[in-house]
């Protein structure tokens, strides 16, 4: 499902590094040298590598040096309101909150949810994707024209009305809340599939009409096996690439379920909920909403970069952006 | 074609059927609809009686769907809770304005995505070209309700602190006594429309220019250069014709898919329009407006995606007009890109 | 004076590793009326030869030395308008692979219309129309079913090359560069298309340049053939005496190497290796890694071409030591 327009084009995009639309040939390098070849051209690309340094930053700020800034919960009344200073980079909100620690508590939280929704996901997609691309036929059919709407489909009511349902029992698992993280991760997990399964099908189709597949076929290999030994590893390119966008995507969708006030609740924060808590006063007090949206747009950005670079490098036929 | 479309509207259907059945189950499990209602003193045991009877309350859920498909088929889309008006009264209204809002979005990202698009594919690598690119990428990595922050902060109160006027509101459709005042309407409307405008533009002009270069890298081109067809004319007449198709393609499902956007844009500029009605009644368990609403969504987005298909077998003659010699036409997606050729032979 | 002259005439193509020459001091001619093959394998640089002589060479590739005269006028470094006048009037130029070369979403008839309308003046919609139907039955597309009306994905991959070949002849060319035009044919039609080539170019006199990795086809259809390898002419010769006595080793590998050519049955010696790529071409004569007479100084520098018999030209340092080819 998509939040913005811009999932088309993150459709777009899967589709321009669909193998199938690309060439015949599946653009994933395949043996050793092809992926040194790829690596030595991502690593020339600036914009990628500029990406690369930000998202370093940012995992090390979030997940490292939150833990050496003063508590995100700390009140100090005497203290609201400040101006961005040294001793507090950010400012403080209205509670006197320190609010660069508050920025990093709630980055670490953004960028978990993302990261966990990547890799689920990517299960998903790949799973999907794999049985259309392998089976072919009617189930092909029915599962693509079942993911081009779900990708359509308008995520953000529909997410938001999962969340208002509250904490759900999932059996052995307990209780999950949908609005926490856990509970932010699987709904989105569910959602963002498509584009993943969309890549994975255009690779399967094209490579299962090679011969390898044939060869181990006629060993006998059972087609599970032949999807995972074979197939899988051949268009892992893809779907690095895809998961890398599908990063940006998720904090993208979290961080405005969060502002609209369906995702992370205070006072756990998110990049979302620290600028909805300050669009009341943010005539007044800029840097309570300047510095969470910062956080999220270069964060994104740097992911968009890398993304770009990625696909750059396993495609070197696509002309170089930027 | 005709066969092409009704194979389309065959998958559309039990898309819609199971779409808004996940939706119905969702809003069962929000809790118990009279949850309000039941817990007030005043009410008469009847009344919930009686409601429970109209919704169908204590039937399972696969019954209570079917009894509401029904109802909704026919136009019944049942009374709010809280206002206590008919559903398709409060949706028409705001549909209205929500249309006002994404028609003129549509409208104005289209001219503006076509032409950024083709001149930075025609002039690829050019200053041009690279400025497009670097907007793209802002339009793509920008939260929407992040810019509309900035936007307010820039145009409104920037503005009012630093000239003291008002070019723009940030509240509603009219100021209050200004109703029906067009100017005052634009006025409005300049903020909530450049929001959305920024992920159409950055997602379509980059769409157009892969999609035009696509069709400039392609054979067909060179054999009119080799023709001795003046460029002009071969961008104009061979590869926008070519590059249009999946354009138009996209423009036609994102249409679909900035309902989903406008609902932030509304909230975040007190828009009256769809995404304004739906918040509402979510936070106040308004049961029928929120089932109406999804419903109503979907279909629309499985409608956008119809359209879609229709436009693309129109437009492409390899779909409209069927193979004569061969077998059945291989509908071929969007024109594919034959890679650059370095070592040609 | 030759129609077409071209003369050392170098492309390069900016790569990773820095600019490399796709082709590289190419010079033959062709007279007016005459048929001269281009052979090589893929790689050896004849389509860039002909894609340069319409002044189609695109970025990353650009033409970087030499001269191209057609009809005593300098093509090279022509703009791009007048090269138009050139293009499709002059010169015109027939594609490989048929099923990309046409226009998706335009009816054949007025693709091919456009090549009138585009170089003549006088020419009204409806008078193109109709000489673009004519066209159309005179390269075998039957216009009595509305044909023109067609768009290409309704005829068969022959039937397109056809049409191609229309838009070519459109303006009466003096110059018809077929780059590959039957390889993506299966071999009935490809016949066909030749036949039909063969019977226009004596109709309307033109001269052609057939560029073709195919011996076979070569043998039927030039009378010089031109041999490329690597980017560069290696032996050029009337096609009677190319065949029968092929001199420079890399010809007489293609030639053994052909089934059709070949001096024994059954057995077919292939040249050993691979073609260079446009990266790694071996310095001095490029063909002697895979060379069997190849010596130290083969290595040393590139062998020029040098006249061994009248119109016989050869670019190998051992042309005269090595042993006369059998003449069959």
């Amino acid at each position: 499902m998509s939040m913005r327009v811009g999932d088309e084009s993150a459709r777009t995009r899967a589709e321009s590094i669909d193998p199938l639309l690309v060439s015949n040939e599946v653009a994933t390098p395949e043996g050793r040298s092809e992926w040194r070849r790829a690596g030595r051209r991502f690593r020339r690309h600036v914009p990628a590598m500029l990406g690369v340094a930000v998202l370093v930053l940012m995992a090390f700020a979030c997940f490292v040096l939150v833990r050496f800034v003063p508590s995100p919960t700390k009140l100090h009344l005497a203290h609201s309101y400040e101006h961005p200073s040294s001793s507090h980079w950010f400012g403080t909100d209205e509670l006197g909150r320190d609010s660069f620690s508050r920025v990093l508590h709630g980055g670490q939280i953004s960028l978990r949810i993302a990261l966990g929704v990547a890799l689920l996901s990517t299960v998903v997609g790949v799973v999907i994707g794999s049985m259309a691309g392998f089976y072919g036929g009617w189930l092909d059919g029915l599962l693509m024209r079942f993911t081009d709407l779900w990708i359509a489909l308008p995520a953000l009511p529909i997410l938001a009305l999962a969340v208002s349902i509250g904490t759900v029992d999932l059996g052995v698992f307990g209780g999950i809340d949908l609005g926490g993280p856990l509970g932010m991760t699987l709904l989105l997990s569910l959602l963002l599939w498509g584009s993943i399964a969309r890549v994975v099908r255009g690779a399967t189709l094209s490579l299962r009409e090679r011969e390898f597949v044939d060869a181990s076929r006629a060993m006998g290999a059972s087609n599970a096996r032949i999807i995972t030994r074979h197939v899988l590893p051949n268009c892992l390119g893809p779907i690095v690439v895809n998961a890398t966008l599908v990063v940006a995507e998720a904090i993208l969708v979290e961080t405005t379920l969060s502002f609209l006030g369906f995702g992370i609740q205070p006072p756990t924060p998110s990049w979302g909920n620290l600028l909805s808590d300050a669009i009341g006063t943010f005539e007044d007090y800029w840097w309570l909403t300047v510095f969470p949206g910062l956080a999220i747009f270069v964060t994104v950005l740097a992911i968009n970069f890398v993304g770009d670079g990625l696909r750059d490098a396993i495609d070197p036929r696509r002309p170089v952006r930027i | 074609m005709r066969g092409f479309v009704a194979r389309r509207l065959l998958v559309a259907i039990p898309v819609v059927l199971v779409a808004t059945f996940v939706v119905f189950l969702l809003v069962s499990a929000t809790g118990d609809p009279l949850a309000d209602i039941r817990t007030q003193p005043a009410t008469d045991p009847q009344t919930v009686r009686l409601l429970e009877e109209q919704y169908h309350l204590n039937d399972p859920v696969v019954e209570r769907y079917v009894h509401w498909l029904g109802d909704f088929v026919q136009g019944d889309w049942g009374t709010s809770f809280s206002t206590d008006r008919p559903v398709t009264d409060m949706i028409g209204e705001a549909a209205w304005n929500s249309f006002l809002l994404v028609g003129t979005t549509v409208v104005l990202s289209v001219f503006v995505a076509l032409l950024v698009g083709i001149v930075s594919a025609v002039r690829q690598r050019s200053a041009f070209d690279y400025a497009a690119t670097g907007f793209s990428y802002f339009g793509f990595s920008m939260p929407d309700f992040f810019f509309a922050l900035l936007l307010q902060l820039v145009l409104v109160v920037w503005l009012r602190e630093q000239f003291d006027v008002q070019l723009f509101y940030v509240q509603g459709k009219y100021t209050v006594g200004e109703e029906g005042n067009l100017v005052n309407l634009v006025q409005h409307m300049v903020l909530p429309v450049a929001t959305l405008m920024l992920t159409t533009v950055a997602a379509w002009s980059r769409y157009q220019r892969d999609s035009m270069l696509d069709v400039l890298r392609s054979d067909y081109i060179r054999t009119a250069r080799a023709k001795g067809v003046p460029r002009s004319r071969i961008v104009r007449h061979h590869a926008l014709r070519n590059a249009l198709i999946p354009f138009v393609t996209v423009v036609a499902i994102d249409t679909g898919v900035l309902l989903g956007g406008v609902v932030v844009v509304e909230r975040i500029f007190s828009w009256p329009g769809l995404g304004l009605v739906f918040f509402t009644a979510l936070e106040r368990s308004d049961y029928p407006v929120v089932l109406a609403w999804t419903a109503l969504a979907t279909v629309f987005v499985v409608l956008c995606n119809l359209v879609a298909d229709v436009i693309y077998g129109l437009l492409d003659p390899r779909i409209r007009v069927s193979r004569r010699s061969a077998g059945p036409s291989a509908v071929a997606p969007t024109p594919a890109a034959s890679p650059p050729e370095v070592a040609a032979s | 004076m030759s129609l077409l002259e071209v003369s050392g005439l170098a492309v390069a193509f900016d790569t990773e590793a820095g600019a490399r020459r796709a082709v590289d001091d190419v010079t033959f001619s062709v007279d007016g009326g005459e048929r001269v093959a281009l052979v090589g394998e893929s790689g050896s640089g004849k389509t860039v030869t002909g894609l340069a002589l319409l002044g189609l060479i695109d970025p990353p590739g650009r033409v970087v030395d030499g001269s191209i005269r057609f009809d005593d006028r300098e093509l090279d470094g022509l703009s791009e308008r007048d090269y138009r006048t050139i293009r499709g009037r002059e010169i015109a130029m027939v594609f490989q692979d048929p099923m990309t070369a046409l226009n998706p979403s335009i009816r054949i008839g007025d693709q091919v219309a456009e090549s009138v309308l585009v170089h003549d003046r006088a020419a009204t919609r409806a008078t193109a129309a109709t000489r673009a139907r004519d066209l159309l039955a005179l390269v075998g597309v039957s216009t009595g079913g509305a044909r023109e009306r067609d768009y290409p994905h309704q005829l068969s991959g022959g039937m397109r090359q056809r049409v191609v070949l229309a838009m070519a002849l459109a303006n009466e060319p003096r110059l018809l560069v077929a780059d590959e035009p039957t390889t993506a044919l299966d071999v009935t039609t490809q016949a066909q298309i030749l036949e039909l080539l063969d019977h226009l170019r004596s109709e309307l006199g033109l001269a052609l340049l057939f560029v073709t990795h195919d011996l076979g086809v070569a043998a039927a259809v030039a009378d010089r053939v031109v041999v490329m390898y690597a980017g560069r002419v290696v032996e050029s010769a009337a096609a009677t005496e190319l065949f029968s006595a092929p001199r420079h080793p890399y010809t007489r590998g293609l030639i053994e190497s052909s089934p059709r050519f070949g001096t024994e049955r059954g057995s077919l010696p292939a040249i050993p290796g691979q073609p260079p790529g446009l990266s790694d071409v071996p310095a001095g004569c490029a063909f002697h890694p895979r060379c069997g007479f190849a010596e130290p100084r083969c290595a040393e520098a590139v062998p020029p071409l040098e006249s061994v018999a009248d119109g016989h030209e050869v670019a190998c340092v051992r042309v005269h030591e090595l042993p006369a080819p059998v003449r069959r």
